[in-house]
């Protein structure tokens, strides 16, 4: 958690914090730079998207694999 | 675009974007789709281009849908063959709807494309979400499990050689010539409405006969391709901006692993209990704008402080959909956990 944590927060810091960068690279529309937003949203989604789920499991909020079977 | 059109962020924006991520986030995670219909208008309030807009919730929708499907994958709730096969026409319904829209907007301007639109949200949702609701509200009285319907008993029963596909997550054997146009429509409706979900997973459920479990999570896979294609295409354009669709990503993220584990905590029939609430509120939340719209044509006549008050009572009925979903998720799932 706190690796994924880290690498998200990281990701995040680097984007705000070289902003106008950023936005002027990621608009420009020749060659391959039209594909940065989509490997950034890609990279995000790996970091972010691994801290979300391990947040959750921390905080006891997990699945139930024999809900539905309880439930019926 | 040069850069400069890209807005500045103030904190209030900031907030905005993390909670209704969030919130949108949660009801994806849950059933297959939405938060899209509060963001794109919701970041036009605040100042950002609509097609910037677009762009930039495309740009958060397919990795939050990655994660989602990912996540439900697990579950044993994801068929990839089913949303593969759906997602190939999706593609082209969507490019198919893109170019309807951009026509309605040349030949009947802005005010005719917005009155198209919401007139698609009203129909559409009205219809499907009344439908949703009954079936919901049948198998909430008679205590009865999901039952296959009739319309798709009958198109699992047709028989066309050569074109006959076995999804076995969905557990359905059918003619991919059910499935496609499926695809097609959602894809349509998604570059109409911004919410293709809103067809695709009752289809699913009412035409091919998957369980409302499979074709809500199934759903998130057509999300992930119709959203990476379309943020490469707007990304071709230079429209994306990055720092809003992370920052939505950001609170989204956390939205769909809590949707997604919401699934496996309440009754197979809430997700459909959730759309239909979430549909019938955005219909009507559509319908409410309908009139300034006829009046921006001269097909009617409302004075300015009236259609301004309209515009903000639709946007807040907006809110409210998404925001009764979300409710709706939570509390059948602590209802749940205090049962357990």
């Amino acid at each position: 958690m706190l690796l994924s944590g880290a690498a998200s927060a990281l990701c995040y810091v680097v984007l705000f914090a070289y902003e106008k960068e950023v936005m002027a690279t990621f608009t420009r529309t020749d060659g391959w730079y039209p594909l940065l937003p989509v490997l950034t949203a890609f990279v995000f989604s790996i970091a972010h998207g691994a801290f979300t789920g391990y947040f959750w499991e921390v905080m006891g909020v997990v699945a139930r694999p024999a809900a539905q079977e309880i439930e019926e | 675009m040069s850069p400069e059109a890209f807005i500045t962020l103030e904190p209030h924006s900031v907030a905005f974007l993390l909670i209704v991520g969030f919130i949108g986030g949660l009801v994806s995670g849950f059933i297959g789709s939405g938060g899209a219909f509060v963001l794109t208008p919701g970041m036009m309030s605040l100042g950002v281009p609509g097609v910037v807009a677009v762009a930039s919730n495309l740009c958060h929708k397919f990795p939050k849908a990655l994660v989602g499907a990912y996540k439900r994958y697990k579950y044993g709730q994801v068929d990839v063959k089913l949303g593969l096969w759906m997602a190939a026409t999706a593609s082209l319904g969507m490019w198919w709807g893109a170019g309807i829209q951009q026509d309605v907007r040349r030949v009947y301007g802005e005010a005719g494309s917005n009155l198209y639109v919401s007139l698609a949200f009203v129909i559409v949702l009205t219809i499907v979400g009344l439908f949703v609701l009954r079936d919901a509200v049948r198998i909430f009285r008679s205590g009865a499990h999901e039952e296959t319907s009739r319309l798709a008993r009958w198109v699992q029963s047709v028989e066309i050689p050569g074109t006959m596909v076995r999804f076995g997550v969905a557990n359905v054997r059918v003619s991919v010539l059910f499935v496609l146009p499926l695809g097609f429509l959602t894809g349509l409706l998604a570059s109409i409405i911004a919410v293709g979900g809103f067809v695709g997973v009752p289809g699913m459920i009412y035409v091919l006969g998957a369980p409302s479990l499979v074709a809500s999570a199934t759903e998130l896979v057509i999300a992930f391709v119709m959203g990476l294609g379309g943020t490469f295409k707007f990304a071709l354009g230079g429209l994306v901006d990055i720092r809003l669709a992370m920052l939505i990503l950001l609170g989204s993220l956390f939205g769909i692993q809590l949707g997604a584990i919401g699934t496996t905590f309440v009754k197979p029939f809430m997700i459909k209990v959730v759309m239909a609430t979430v549909m019938l509120i955005v219909a009507v939340s559509r319908a409410l704008v309908v009139p300034v719209y006829l009046t921006q044509l001269g097909l009617a006549s409302l004075d300015p402080a009236s259609m301004k008050m309209l515009e903000r009572t639709s946007f807040a009925f907006m809110v409210l959909g998404l925001a009764a979903g979300a409710f709706i998720i939570v509390g059948a799932m602590l209802r749940s956990y205090r049962h357990a």
